[in-house]
Formats: structure tokens, C-alpha cells, sequence
């Protein structure tokens, strides 16, 4: 098959081959009929078969059309799907062609494979990721936090014996210690949330949101409506997660002074951070800002989905809806 | 003033001993690295006072307190965390801890919470009455109930480190037969099916690292 004719539509390669078909037949039958019945004015004869050819190639196109349709239909869904928004699905009309329902329905079960395979993997990396976390919290807490106890324990030792200006120095260190101390609590506390599994959801989400009001002087407000279900730990740790990354971005980015998270286990669960910031206008490209695309992932995870409301100026809202595909 | 100190990081115990021992008043005479060893080295050296880190391998500060309080009633403990949650504040203090020091404090607090606890008073700082009070103001106030006897929960906790039944009761100075009925009805009362999920209640729980 030539590149040109790779490149035309279905529906005009067979109304092509209709056509050449139709007419050839129709000349066919005209010099037949014209050995046979001379009498026959030759000029309303062949405007005749030119009308008959025409009406059916434009039969002939009506009828195509209408039965490939699916095929068209098919073929946009397979373009405009996308693994980040999951749960697009291919459908046809019952009149439609076996064939094109077979197509449909292989297709829809690939996606609904390659949906599974990107949740499953994504499932992993977070597990993944959440054990390094754990790790390395567990050994700044284990490790450096400890020697720096002991830090301070020998400075006091020492300042015991020392004179007074020295004594004062000493003091001076042992405060530059235990705020080191305090940053690695709170970055042990943010890479595992500890709270999580001690106090579950709830507790965890309004403390997280208390220190974070405390820490950055945002006015920050935290509420719940509803009862909670019975979510799994991964769904919890992604609301947890996602609170945390949206947080961080308020600080970070928005210039905001205040902030709101709800949590609603009223009808679907669903976690809403809106601030009253900058806001920004979402990129065309569709690249998404740093930090955003790591919350989806999480959301997709869970089979959540996660949106963002933001004009310049009129701050933002970042909402994650759980069991949404 | 006779003090045993606890801890499972020798770099910490260092440090408590050098700030103790050059008090005048105060002594170190007995160190461990483990709950176990606590309340054996306890028994052995009948200290006025023990401090004891919360969190430590083979049983925990707080079970060490229970069990040394129980055979030595005329010793203070005074519980030593880094965690200023206010679930192992209650925990400690529950256990019979007179005070709570927090890692982070151990240079403004550790010698007056020792002079403290030693004269007969509780001892906490600021930083973990505001702990408390915050847990009192959340709706989480009570939490839940403990279904576990301080028993179970040493069993438990030797579970979740991968101990052996044997093993746990020689720690325990248990028959193993009594371990294994232990270790049955921990899973019965837990409602759980096997190791991993003890262990992660045990986690949750505090009695464990992760």
C-alpha cells in the first residue's frame, strides 16, 4: 500500500473502490445494452448511467458513513485517553460491527490492565518510598538525636567546673543543640508519621495542622463532618501525605494567611486545603508544579483523584477525592 | 544518692553518668542497656532512684518500672524519652513513673527532676504538661482501653523483636508452656492471625521500635 493511500480514511478508501466499481459496472451494462437495443438515444442513456452511478455512490457514502462511525468513535477515545485521569473507557452502538466491538472490548480490557499495572506500581514506589522515609527518620532519631543527648549532658557536666565566662559559651552551644534537636524531631516526625499510627487519622491530621499553624504563623483550622469509614492504611497515609505536600506548598509558595483543611466522610471522603493566597494560573502545557504530580501519583494509588482549584488571586483549593474511579 | 541509669545507647549512658556521677549528692551504681537488665541490675544494687529510657530493646522502660516498682517499692523512677507524645507521658506515668524528662531537655531538667522525684515529688516539664494538656483539649482524650495485662505486653513486645518462645522464657523467667498459652491469647483477644500483625500492634503501641 502506497503512503498516500495509508494516509486516507477508511471511508474513502471503500467509497473509492465502491465508485470505480459501480461505474465500471455501469459502462459495462451501457455498451452492452447498446449492441442490444440500438434505438436507445445514446446521449439520455449516458446521462442515465451517470445519475444511477452517482445516486448510488452517494448511497453507497451515507451507508459507510453511518457504519463506520464506531470506528471513528473508537479511534477519538484511544487518542484523548490518558493513564493519569484513569477510567476512560471505550463504548460502541449495539448496531455497530462485530469487529468493532471486539476492538472496543480488547481494547478496554488493555486499559483497564494498564490501569491496574500503573496503580499496582505506583502502590510500590510509595511503599518504597515510605520505607526509606522510615528508615532515615528512624536513624536520625536513633543515632544523631541520641549523640546529641549526650552532648548535651557532657556540656552540662563540664559547665558544672567551668569559669563563669566559659560557663556562658557553653550554654550558648548547648541551646544551638537542642534546637538542632528540635529541627531533626520535626523532620524524623515528617518523613514518619508516627502520630498516624499511634492516634489514627483524625488526631494525627489536626495535630499536624496545629504545629503547622504554630511553625508558620498561618492561621490554620482543621475540621471534620461526618463519621470516619473504615479506610486502609494506605488510604490514610495518602490523605496524610497529601495534607502534608499542600501545607508545605501554602508556606512555600502562596503567601497566604490562611488555611483551611476539612476532611468530609460525608457521601465520598473527601479532603479539601484551601487557602486564601496567591493563587496561580494553572500552566497550558498542562506540566503540573512541583510537588503536584507527586500528590497525584498518591491519589492514584488509592484510586483517589486529585484536583486543583487556583486563579491568580484567588488562592487556592486542592481537593482529593477518595474512591472517585 | 544511689541511681541506676538505662538506656539501650551507650553514647547517652556515658553522658548521664559524667553529669551525675560529679554531683556531690548523686551516684551511679548500676547501668543498663535493656529493660531486663534494668530490673535484674536493679534487684542486684537496690538504687534510691532509676532513670529509665522509655524506649529500649527486650522490655521497655516503662514495663522495666512496673516490675522493678513491684519488687522495689521504696524506688523512685524517673522516665527519660525523646518522645514528648503525651501518650507515653500517660504510659509512664501509669506505670509509676514520678517524671518525665524529654531528650531534649536533659541539660535544663535532668538534675532537678532527680533531686525532685527523689524527695517523694512528681516532676514534669513544661514542655510535657503542655503535651498533656493538648491531648486533655483533643477529642482523643482517653484513648482507647488497654486490653493487654502489663504481662501479655512484655510477651507481646518479645514477639514483635523475634524472640522464641524459649528464648522469651528465659528472659521472662517463664515456663515456655506459659509463653505459648500467652502468646495464644494474645492473638485471641487481639483478634489477629499471626506474627506480623502483633508486630504491628506493637509498634502502634509504643512497644516497639519500628
Amino acid at each position: 500500500m502506497s503512503p498516500l493511500m495509508r494516509a486516507r480514511t477508511l471511508l474513502t478508501q471503500v467509497l473509492a473502490v465502491n465508485t470505480l466499481l459501480v461505474a465500471v459496472t455501469a459502462f459495462v451494462a451501457a455498451v452492452v445494452a447498446r449492441d442490444r437495443l440500438r434505438d436507445a438515444t445514446s446521449n439520455e442513456g449516458l446521462l442515465l448511467i451517470v445519475l444511477a452511478v452517482f445516486s448510488a455512490v452517494l448511497l453507497n457514502s451515507i451507508l459507510l458513513r453511518r457504519r463506520l462511525e464506531p470506528i471513528e468513535r473508537l479511534v477519538e477515545t484511544m487518542s484523548e485517553v490518558d493513564l493519569a485521569s484513569p477510567g476512560t473507557r471505550a463504548s460502541v452502538a449495539r448496531r455497530a460491527a462485530r469487529e468493532v466491538k471486539r476492538l472496543a472490548g480488547d481494547f478496554n480490557r488493555m486499559m483497564a490492565r494498564l490501569e491496574e499495572q500503573r496503580r499496582d506500581a505506583g502502590r510500590a514506589v510509595l511503599r518504597a518510598q515510605e520505607q526509606e522515609r522510615g528508615r532515615i527518620a528512624q536513624d536520625l532519631h536513633d543515632e544523631v538525636n541520641q549523640a546529641l543527648t549526650a552532648i548535651l549532658l557532657r556540656l552540662s557536666a563540664t559547665i558544672s567546673e567551668a569559669p563563669p565566662r566559659l560557663a556562658d559559651e557553653l550554654r550558648e552551644t548547648q541551646a544551638l543543640a537542642t534546637r538542632a534537636m528540635d529541627e531533626l524531631l520535626h523532620l524524623a516526625r515528617q518523613l514518619r508519621p508516627t502520630a498516624l499510627d499511634d492516634h489514627g487519622l483524625v488526631p494525627a491530621l489536626a495535630s499536624q495542622v496545629a504545629d503547622f499553624g504554630d511553625r508558620t504563623g498561618i492561621r490554620a483550622r482543621f475540621e471534620r463532618f461526618g463519621a470516619i469509614p473504615k479506610l486502609s492504611d494506605e488510604e490514610q497515609l495518602v490523605i496524610y501525605r497529601v495534607t502534608q505536600e499542600s501545607l508545605s506548598n501554602v508556606a512555600q509558595h502562596s503567601e497566604a494567611t490562611a488555611v483551611d483543611v476539612e476532611l468530609s466522610f460525608v457521601g465520598r471522603t473527601v479532603l479539601r486545603i484551601r487557602d486564601d493566597g496567591s493563587g496561580f494560573r494553572a500552566s497550558r502545557n498542562g506540566r503540573p508544579r512541583l510537588g503536584v504530580s507527586g500528590m497525584r501519583e498518591r491519589a492514584l494509588a488509592v484510586g483517589g483523584n486529585l484536583t486543583i482549584f487556583s486563579e491568580p488571586g484567588e488562592g487556592t483549593t486542592i481537593e482529593l477525592v477518595m474512591g472517585a474511579t | 544518692m544511689k541511681i541506676l541509669i538505662a538506656d539501650d545507647h551507650g553514647i547517652v549512658r556515658g553522658g548521664l553518668r559524667l553529669l551525675i556521677d560529679r554531683q556531690p549528692d548523686m551516684e551511679v551504681v548500676a547501668e543498663a542497656e535493656d529493660g531486663v537488665e534494668a530490673f535484674e541490675k536493679a534487684l542486684a544494687a537496690r538504687p534510691d532512684l532509676c532513670v529509665l529510657d522509655v524506649s529500649m530493646p527486650r522490655m521497655t522502660g516503662l514495663q522495666a518500672a512496673r516490675q522493678i516498682l513491684a519488687h522495689l517499692p521504696g524506688t523512685n523512677v524517673l522516665a527519660l524519652s525523646m518522645h514528648d507524645d503525651e501518650r507515653y507521658v500517660f504510659d509512664a506515668l501509669k506505670a509509676g513513673a514520678s517524671g518525665y524528662v524529654l531528650k531534649r531537655e536533659v541539660d535544663q531538667a535532668l538534675l532537678s527532676a532527680i533531686r525532685a522525684v527523689h524527695r517523694g515529688e512528681a516532676f514534669l516539664t513544661n514542655a510535657v504538661e503542655r503535651s498533656l494538656v493538648r491531648d486533655w483539649m483533643s477529642d482523643g482524650a482517653t484513648g482507647p482501653d488497654e486490653p493487654l495485662s502489663p504481662r501479655e505486653q512484655e510477651v507481646l513486645k518479645l514477639i514483635a523483636e523475634a524472640h522464641t518462645n524459649k528464648q522469651i522464657a528465659e528472659i521472662l523467667h517463664l515456663a515456655e508452656k506459659t509463653v505459648e498459652s500467652h502468646r495464644a491469647n494474645l492473638l485471641r483477644k487481639l483478634g489477629m492471625r499471626d506474627r506480623v500483625e502483633l508486630v504491628r500492634y506493637a509498634i502502634r503501641r509504643g512497644l516497639t521500635e519500628a
